[in-house]
């Protein structure tokens, strides 16, 4: 029995385990001991990771679909048929009315080939992911706050916070792994305060948990800086030598007075009280938050608003404190590290910065657009608009992730050419006129980033299975059939490239790797990476408070639509299924959708537990069943959104954050009647 | 009889089994020991704390084919091939033992059987506290009473103690007796002691245990919700117990395959129509802790608990398992 070392390839915790291997089939998983983050423990999905790897629904072969069917065929005339249409449309149509999705479940080099492909080889900046609908709001908040936007301390920090405050993060079920460091940091006794619109599992060990009405994030936020600064507990020298802007910060906050944002928000004025104090008084408090905070048109004024709450008291810069966005996927931090974004190259280095430009047509050896290319959303309204004419999807299915996903599809099918490289048939794939097999974490080597922007080894454990190829392969032989060589040998040459172009993973190569990973920033090939950043100084200099308003959101309830449709996850499924959804001992803890809905609010519509509802949104309706909950705040209803037969995406809201493009998951209209 | 054997000629000893068995022992993976199954008895690590994975895994593997589906024919996939499994520590052999009793219960399962018969058992019987968390003297102790055909504890540096506890040990032993040494006084008063100090930290009177799993606290409903509060589902505490042996059975097109499953899980008794008799994750939590202590040995007679310690140290949700079990058996 082989058992090789490897990186989960679920959530952004990162953890590391063996995979066994008997006959060369992945057969079980066996924990890392030694790992910095799972130490021996994985959550029901690491241990489970390998079920879907021999799944018979695995694409096996290249598929082209003709008269409406998909038929086999071999790579060669796959590939070929990919590249001329894309070189037809390209001629054709110029290369801005081609688009990329690419993958944050994919590998770092994978994702870095897709982006060079789309840039040096198609010539647009059409290329994005997942990253657009969960934290761009983070990057483009904590980017313009501190100059970096990713997570600033680490995870195993965490446990030796004073004061944690969780604001919409369903840690345990999300992030289970981060969940330990928290139930941890209580145990050793840190008071965990609970913001979100549904008490959770983790509010089980909560000092306090408030339900705030989605989309008010804001208002809490400015009125506990409100509080904070009313009753002096702010860190004076903190602000004074390591931010600018407090001036408009504290004139901006001034009218966020308790027994106001409590009418906004739900949230009781004393309450509001007691946790600006408690997070103002402690000498190490952390924020952590996720989707809560980011899935929304205010995204980026939330993140900002964080940001501002944890200069004020002093509360980045240094251990166990900071703000801690939880990046979901395995692999979304890398994938924005190596640029598959439609406004900046590897590095987050912009487009629309001359000096970056040339530096990447140099090392490209081509010349490159400088116009910003479209986000998620946009590609999918131009894809409706017969703009786009072709979509390169890899890794990704938005017909099911995407908002109001009726729209979606009738936008994909409009396109002239749609490509799906993935592992199994996806919602999305079913729609392509070419689908290329892909290969799981199981199959191949690569590097994945997790949260903490710990950059580790994923190993190859078995060979691909069936005629399915190693995504970064794929790339390599299409570009060359469009003119462009891409000849590496292996992963880790993809990955001296990217070192060589990308400052924050400068000192990166496998060898640097090899124990279990590094956190960037990796200056140089001596540095050993950084547990937590802003150290001395911000990454921009100094923090910048930003004055933020709080808005509504963009879809408000009324007569015709008077429930809050809020939307998030389960423990054991992951996203749109197309992994757990295959996976025996996965899929069967929770194989259908159902709605949260308030004991309150279910007796007025006598609606009992199990009872069959329909719910209904200005863009589309699904049947479900009902769970009645206490948890959840009352006039707001929860819907997980993994679930194709009652995929709740057909009723969300793809207005989008002005700055960020992230789409408005989190808050939308709905109606719920029984049936 | 009892022998002595230095590091070097016990390696070789296992190299000599290696030639007409598979070899099973505690190798340096990439960065952990872990059980594999070895190439080079160099790769052997002798003496550090436990695995995270139990050697049950050898025995009902965490996923296995157990009917081969071809075009024509379902094939049972029973392996028989010869192994020797050295290594092993007291507490998942101990977990095997529990196991035996289920896996021969009203119907034979061969798939299990059939291994147990064809490994031969070279105890690791300890002479350390492997860490914190472990309290096997409060079971069956750190060094084999039986069910082994070798044990071999580490008494020295570079010398391990050997003794047979079946014929087919009994049999290895002499084929390579010019390996073997005899011990002297002093190092058989070393054994004896190593055998009889009680080395946890951590102790717990086990009979009590049993005696106050009662009816009248299986319903203090309050109590079992406390204690479970942080548990994540994640399954470890079933997965990496020695004796847990509960398994889900599920088809695909080429096979029939068995694979560890969890009490723990919400799935783990859904019923048809969607009924889950255990749906709050206390009454699985309660279920788990009388079953582990209680309710296998009113059935079979023997423990199940081998006091490893794994459900303690690999909790993501820190429950502190033998708290729990101290607190109920101090009632």
């Amino acid at each position: 029995m082989g058992k090789i070392l490897t990186t989960c390839p679920y959530c952004g915790c990162g953890c590391g385990f063996y995979l066994d291997v008997v006959d060369g089939r992945v057969c079980g998983v066996t924990p890392s001991y030694s790992h910095p983050i799972s130490r021996g423990r994985l959550c029901i999905k690491g241990f489970n990771s390998y079920e879907f790897v021999h799944s018979d629904k695995r694409l096996r072969t290249p598929l082209i679909k003709k008269n409406g069917r998909f038929v086999k065929t071999t790579w060669e005339n796959a590939l070929g048929i990919v590249a001329k249409k894309l070189n037809e449309i390209k001629k054709r149509f110029g290369p801005d009315s081609i688009a990329f999705f690419s993958s944050a479940k994919c590998t770092n080099e994978e994702n870095y080939l897709l982006q060079k492909f789309a840039r040096a080889v198609i010539g647009t900046n059409n290329i994005d992911h997942c990253a657009r609908l969960c934290h761009s709001s983070t990057i483009a908040g904590l980017a313009a706050a501190f100059g970096s936007g990713a997570m600033t301390n680490s995870i195993e920090e965490i446990r030796d916070a004073e004061v944690i405050l969780l604001t919409g993060s369903n840690t345990s079920e999300q992030h289970p792994l981060i969940g330990t460091r928290i139930i941890e940091a209580v145990k050793c006794g840190a008071k965990l305060i609970i913001v979100d619109p549904r008490e959770i599992f983790l509010s089980n060990v909560a000092y306090k948990t408030v339900q705030q009405r989605p989309g008010t994030d804001v208002a809490w936020i400015n009125c506990l800086i409100n509080v904070i600064i009313k009753e002096g507990l702010y860190d004076r020298d903190f602000v004074k030598k390591r931010c600018e802007n407090f001036d408009v910060l504290k004139k901006t906050v001034e009218k966020y007075k308790p027994e106001v944002v409590e009418k906004i928000t739900g949230i009781k004025k004393e309450d509001l009280i007691d946790i600006a104090r408690i997070y103002g008084k402690a000498d190490k408090a952390t924020i952590i938050y996720s989707m809560g905070i980011t899935q929304h048109t205010t995204g980026t004024d939330n993140v900002l608003s964080l940001a501002n709450l944890a200069m004020l008291t002093g509360n980045v810069g240094k251990e166990s404190t900071g703000v801690n966005p939880l990046r979901g996927q395995n692999n979304v931090q890398g994938a924005c590290d190596v640029g598959a974004l439609c406004d900046v190259y590897p590095g987050y280095q912009k487009v629309t910065d001359s000096k970056a430009k040339s530096k990447f047509e140099k090392a490209w050896k081509t010349k490159l657009s400088d116009r910003i290319g479209l986000s998620v959303v946009e590609i999918v309204d131009a894809a409706f608009n017969g703009k786009l004419k072709a979509l390169y999807i890899m890794g990704e299915n938005p017909v099911l992730s995407d908002p109001d996903i009726n729209y979606v599809e009738k936008a994909l099918r409009k396109i002239d050419f749609l490509v799906v490289q993935d592992i199994f048939m996806s919602e999305t794939a079913e729609l392509a006129d070419v689908v290329l097999p892909g290969c799981s974490f199981a199959e191949k080597d690569g590097t994945y980033t997790n949260t903490e922007r710990r950059i580790q080894l994923i190993r190859q454990a078995i060979k691909p299975i069936g005629d399915s190829k190693e995504d970064w392969k794929i790339i390599c032989e299409l570009s060359v059939r469009l003119g462009y060589k891409m000849g590496y040998r292996d992963t880790a040459e993809i990955m001296n490239e990217i070192a060589s172009l990308t400052p924050i993973y400068a000192g990166v190569s496998y060898e640097r790797l090899q124990d279990f990973g590094l956190q960037w920033p990796v200056r140089d090939k001596k540095h050993n990476g950084i547990r937590f950043l802003h150290e001395g100084s911000f990454t921009r200099g100094l923090g910048l408070f930003h004055p933020v308003e709080f808005k509504e959101p963009n879809e408000m309830t009324n007569s015709e639509y008077p429930f809050i449709l809020t939307t998030g996850r389960v423990l054991e499924q992951w996203h749109t299924r197309t992994l757990t959804g295959k996976s025996v001992t996965l899929n069967r803890e929770e194989p259908n959708c159902y709605v949260e809905i308030n004991p309150d609010d279910a007796k007025s519509l006598g609606i009992r537990n199990g009872s069959k509802v329909r719910i209904t949104s200005r863009r589309g309706s699904i049947i479900t069943i009902a769970k009645i909950k206490p948890s959840i705040k009352a006039g707001v209803i929860f819907i997980p959104f993994h679930y194709k037969e009652a995929a709740a995406n057909r009723l969300t809201n793809p207005a989008l954050d002005p700055v960020a493009k992230i789409p408005e998951y989190k808050v939308c209209a709905v109606r719920v009647e029984k049936i | 009889m009892m022998y002595k054997i230095s590091k070097n000629k016990l390696m070789e000893l296992l190299k000599r089994l290696g030639k007409e068995n598979k070899l099973i022992a505690p190798v340096k993976l990439e960065k952990d020991v872990e059980f594999a199954y070895v190439e080079n008895v160099e790769d052997i690590i002798f003496d550090f704390g436990n695995t995270v994975k139990p050697a049950k895994d050898f025995f009902l593997p965490q996923s296995e084919s157990i009917l081969l589906f071809t075009k024509d024919q379902i094939r049972a996939n029973i392996k028989k091939e010869k192994r020797v499994l050295f290594g092993i520590r007291t507490c998942d052999l101990y977990g095997l033992r529990a196991m035996d009793f289920v896996f021969k219960d009203t119907v034979e399962d061969n798939y299990y059987l059939e291994k147990r018969k064809n490994t031969i058992i070279i105890v690791y019987g300890c002479s350390n506290n492997c860490n914190d968390n472990a309290f096997c003297d409060s079971f069956f102790g750190h060094t084999a009473k039986d069910n082994f055909d070798i044990q071999v504890i580490n008494i020295d540096k570079d010398n391990f103690f050997v003794e047979f506890g079946s014929d087919v040990g009994k049999s290895i032993i002499e084929k390579n007796i010019s390996l073997f040494a005899k011990l002297n006084k002093e190092e058989l008063y070393k054994v004896d002691k190593i055998k009889n100090t009680k080395i946890n930290k951590k102790t717990l009177n086990k009979d009590l245990l049993f005696d106050n799993l009662n009816k009248k606290r299986f319903g203090h409903v309050d109590y079992w919700k406390e204690i479970s509060k942080t548990c994540l589902r994640c399954g470890a505490c079933t997965y990496l117990c020695p004796s847990c042996f509960c398994n889900n059975i599920f088809d695909n097109s080429e096979s029939r395959i068995r694979r560890w499953d969890s009490c723990m899980f919400r799935g783990f008794t859904r019923q048809a129509g969607g009924f889950i008799p255990r749906e709050d994750l206390f009454k699985r939590f309660r279920q788990r802790i009388y079953h582990k202590y209680k309710w296998h040995k009113d059935r079979y007679g023997i423990d199940m608990c081998t006091g490893c310690g794994r459900c303690i140290s690999y909790c993501p949700g820190l429950i502190d398992y033998f708290r729990i079990i101290e607190e109920i058996s101090n009632g």
